[in-house]
């Protein structure tokens, strides 16, 4: 019998391909041909030899991955420096030793230069992007950094966009992402450690935090998670999303993600910690509130009373969005009661001659629309148009005109629509969508008081969720006082003095600025200065 | 492990299987009641419901057919009659958008305590319902009206007993819990509204009724049932209603005219507030009582030649006004004392409140002491505004 468990049980890893850690040979041609046999003659690398030295005595070799590396510094900084730049130098290279030194601290005109000496280290420089040197007679090589290739520029993030505030966002490159970070935070304070992870992919993972600001505990408890990874590819920061989550059997997303610089840095400067992933403009941010994928970025550029009003309206489109069609559902089969008359009389007339019960008929729709979503998101571009057309006669006019429906159901299935656009985040959107079929089966059972019930679970699931460490629902369950400013109100910048309990428990006074109260005398004196 | 996770899957697929899902009823297979109507019956009760075809009343294409109908079934208790009407509906009867609950005049005679349970046992039924007896005409009748303006006869009851005492004070919305409440406090007695069709009720319920510009038959509400107990034993006229709407405080805006010196015309008044204080003792055995009444009126039209602009017209249009009042104050008291013999205005209920030592003493015999209760009106009016003018262009 086919066993469920079965599909989680680990078979035994087969460790083959492993490149030995050894050292270098000193033979320059045995080197070169050990790592042509390695890299499966792959036209990729370039394997440039030359000679250094005036007489020619020192034998050489540059190798570098054509693509990922810059050509015009191998030519300007390394090629020229020691072919060309050396015999007008006359620099003595003759005795061995002497020449390895003059050569690395006298000759290489390249600004990040490292030096190894094990024959994994080489593979990694090479495919890293890095142009290695190789001397004949020398169990040791350089590595310089000539990292350059073609890549995505800073642009719009496409997944949050904002009215007002910045609008740059991350890039598939982690040196653009940090340093993203580092305009906007001129804080010495601001540590980036990196780290490859999958043993494949050496993807380059950066742990950045503000030190003195980030509780070290949670900072520890990211590196310990980070360290426990053993996986051959990270291909996005959801990887290590999925591998460092506090709980994967639950809805909702425990780890926050984003493209948006300033989020990341607001989230550095509460205490959280960051983690950039290479190759992904995706950045994951730890620990995350339920609150904050309730808060925009804009939240914070607009004026304070502007965007407490449009966080109201996004709690309100959370519980639309999750409950309007089971809401209908459990009113329209179990509570007509609840309904004012004039309601119910129009409800009833639209649901005249309607096929199926409201269950079906919300499932129907709600369907529908989930396919028509996906649709518009995988589909080619070129086709967009095509999926609005069948979208509107489908989901509008036409199931209604044909009688399968009923036009209040469009209604709140567009309804539910739109408020689950209005989350700032994606996926706690994903985590309403799911949730609303439950809702919507036990209305269909139980009507409102199956409703309660699911509302009174999800609650209750809610607060058992942490993440690292932090109850998911603070600032609300545990209750604190403090931080309530910043959760269904956003107090004005003054008043926001304190950073968020509970994330970091270090350096909590966050500004001192008084409220703006320029006293009639002051405004005068000014206008008389001016 | 493996096996929790078959049963819970297992558990699940069960689940599927049981479609029950206990009381659900959908909206298309409802027969939403909007009136009840109850008459008395050979044996037991007539019950007529009124029921909204929704079709007719919210489509968007309207055919010839009637907003509502009506199905009749008797049985030997309220209860009883109303589970016989599945015999006549085509839906299950759905009683929670209930908005008025008529009895028919003969079985309000009788006494109505026995319906009265069910509507306030049945937990269909929302609270929210007026309660009215058909003055003169059976209840099945009074459901059969169509009405012009709404569609639903029902709700057109509805809103016009609210409105003609919100606007007129000529009678009183009475809901069940303000029934039932009436009928076991201690020196009160209940009443109920009154309604009644003008015209011919055999046009009446059919779709022509709302075909002529002026309907042959139309719905009434006007005068007030006085009860006792749960028996309806006379009732207030028109103006008896009004003054009965003065002694509870209950007029929120009405009219009064005043005749002039000397000929047919008159100055009237809007009412716009009132307000009562009753104080009741019992002397010698002999309760007596002093109700004020102040009253706050706008002067609405004036067809005399009057100088408005006056303080003293003012002061003796007050005096006069307070004469009005308290003169259709004491027909209602001359009423409900000496023909009716009822006490609902809650007399007996005040002196139990507020007098309770002295209301212990005679309440055995207060249904004997209460028609020779002494009862003083003394009415206060206050004109407050006279309009956007002051004398009557017709002084010019």
């Amino acid at each position: 019998m086919f066993k469920l468990s079965s599909l989680f049980k680990k078979q035994p890893v087969n460790k083959q391909n492993n490149i030995p850690s050894q050292n270098l040979n000193a033979s320059l041609q045995d080197t070169i041909q050990d790592v042509k046999q390695t890299l499966g003659d792959s036209n990729d690398i370039v394997y440039r030899p030359f000679h250094a030295s005036y007489d020619g005595s020192l034998s050489m070799a540059l190798i570098f991955t054509d693509g990922l590396v810059d050509k015009n510094v191998i030519q300007d900084f390394i090629l020229r420096t020691l072919m060309i730049d050396i015999r007008k130098a006359n620099v003595e290279l003759s005795s061995k030793e002497n020449s390895y030194q003059t050569l690395k601290e006298h000759s290489l005109t390249a600004g990040e230069m490292s030096e190894f000496n094990t024959v994994d280290k080489l593979y990694e420089h090479i495919l890293s992007g890095d142009t290695v040197i190789l001397i004949d007679g020398y169990e040791k090589a350089f590595a310089v950094d000539t990292k350059g290739w073609k890549q995505r520029g800073v642009e719009e993030p496409s997944s949050q966009t904002s009215v007002r505030g910045p609008k740059d966002g991350f890039t598939e490159t982690i040196r653009t992402n940090t340093a993203l970070l580092r305009r906007k935070i001129k804080d010495p304070n601001l540590w980036i450690k990196t780290k490859a992870i999958g043993k494949r992919t050496k993807t380059d993972v950066s742990i950045a935090y503000i030190n003195g600001i980030a509780d070290p505990k949670i900072v520890k408890e990211v590196y310990r998670r980070l360290d426990k990874i053993n996986t051959d590819a990270i291909l996005d920061s959801g990887y290590i999303e999925e591998f460092i989550q506090d709980k994967t059997y639950t809805p909702f997303p425990t780890i926050y993600n984003t493209e948006r610089p300033d989020i990341i840095a607001a989230g550095l400067l509460e205490g959280r910690v960051a983690i950039l992933v290479d190759g992904t403009p995706f950045v994951l941010l730890v620990p995350a509130l339920f609150i904050q994928f309730f808060q925009a970025s804009e939240d914070y550029y607009q004026r304070a009373d502007f965007a407490t009003f449009i966080r109201l309206v996004r709690y309100l489109a959370f519980f639309l969005s999750l409950l309007t069609p089971s809401a209908y559902i459990a009113l329209t089969t179990f509570h007509q009661e609840m309904i004012p008359t004039d309601l119910l009389v129009s409800l009833s007339s639209q649901r005249e001659g309607v096929p199926f019960p409201a269950f079906v008929e919300a499932l129907i729709m709600e369907l529908t629309f989930e396919i028509l979503r996906e649709a518009g998101i995988r589909m080619p571009r070129a086709v967009g148009s095509a999926i609005s057309i069948v979208g509107a006669l489908v989901l509008g006019q036409a199931a209604v005109e044909a009688g399968l429906v009923s036009s209040a159901m469009v209604i709140v299935v567009s309804l539910t629509a739109i408020s689950s656009f209005v989350s700032p985040s994606f996926n706690m959107a994903i985590s309403v969508r799911m949730l609303r079929f439950g809702f919507m089966i036990l209305a269909a059972t139980f009507g409102l008081f199956g409703i309660l019930i699911g509302l009174i679970i999800m609650i209750l699931h809610l607060t058992s969720l942490r993440s690292f460490g932090v109850p998911y629902l603070s600032p609300m369950a545990p209750f604190i006082p403090k931080d309530q400013k910043d959760v269904m109100l956003r107090f004005p910048h003054w008043g926001l003095f304190s950073r968020p309990r509970l994330i970091n428990q270090q350096n909590v006074d966050r500004e001192d600025t008084e409220a703006p109260k320029p006293s009639r005398r002051e405004a005068e004196n000014q206008s008389v200065k001016d | 492990m493996n096996r929790v996770i078959t049963k819970i899957i297992v558990l699940f697929l069960l689940l599927a299987t049981l479609s029950g899902c206990w009381s659900k009823k959908e909206l298309d297979n409802l027969a939403i009641v909007t009136g009840i109507g109850i008459d008395k019956a050979e044996e037991g009760y007539e019950v007529s419901v009124q029921i909204i075809n929704p079709a007719e009343v919210a489509a968007k294409q309207l055919t010839t057919r009637t907003a509502v109908s009506s199905y009749t079934a008797s049985g030997k208790s309220l209860f009883d009659a109303i589970r016989n009407l599945i015999e006549v509906t085509p839906r299950k009867v759905y009683l929670s958008h209930t908005r008025i609950v008529i009895f028919s005049e003969e079985l309000a005679k009788e006494g109505i305590s026995d319906t009265i349970d069910f509507l306030v046992r049945d937990h269909e039924l929302r609270t929210d319902f007026y309660l009215a007896i058909a003055k003169g005409y059976s209840a099945k009748q009074m459901l059969n009206i169509l009405t012009p303006l709404d569609k639903i006869p029902a709700s057109k009851m509805y809103a016009m007993i609210d409105n003609s005492e919100r606007y007129l004070a000529q009678t009183r919305t009475v809901k069940i819990q303000k029934f039932t409440a009436d009928l076991l406090l201690e020196g009160q007695q209940p009443f109920l509204t009154g309604i009644y069709i003008q015209g011919s009720t055999d046009i009446g319920n059919s779709i022509e009724n709302v075909e002529r510009v002026d309907s042959p038959a139309k719905i009434l509400a006007d005068h007030i049932g006085a009860m006792k107990g749960d028996q309806l034993i006379g009732w207030l006229e028109h103006k008896e209603s009004k003054g009965f709407n003065y002694l509870t405080g209950k007029v929120k805006n009405s009219t009064e005219i005043i005749p002039c010196k000397d000929d047919d015309k008159y100055t009237s008044f809007e009412i716009i507030s009132t307000d009562k204080k009753i104080k009741g003792k019992v002397k010698d055995g002999k309760p007596t009582f002093t109700i004020d009444i102040k009253v706050r009126a706008n002067v609405a039209q004036s067809d005399c030649e009057l100088k408005i602009s006056n303080p003293k017209t003012l002061d003796k249009l007050e005096k006069d006004l307070n004469k009005e009042i308290s003169d259709t104050a004491s027909l209602t008291l001359e009423a409900i004392q000496k023909d009716l013999q009822t006490d609902i205005v809650g007399f007996g209920e005040l002196l139990h409140r507020t007098k309770n030592k002295d209301w212990q003493k005679i309440k055995g015999q207060w249904d004997e002491l209460f028609p020779e209760a002494d009862i003083k009106v003394n009415v206060q009016t206050k004109i407050k505004r006279t309009g956007t003018i002051t004398d009557s262009f017709k002084e010019k």
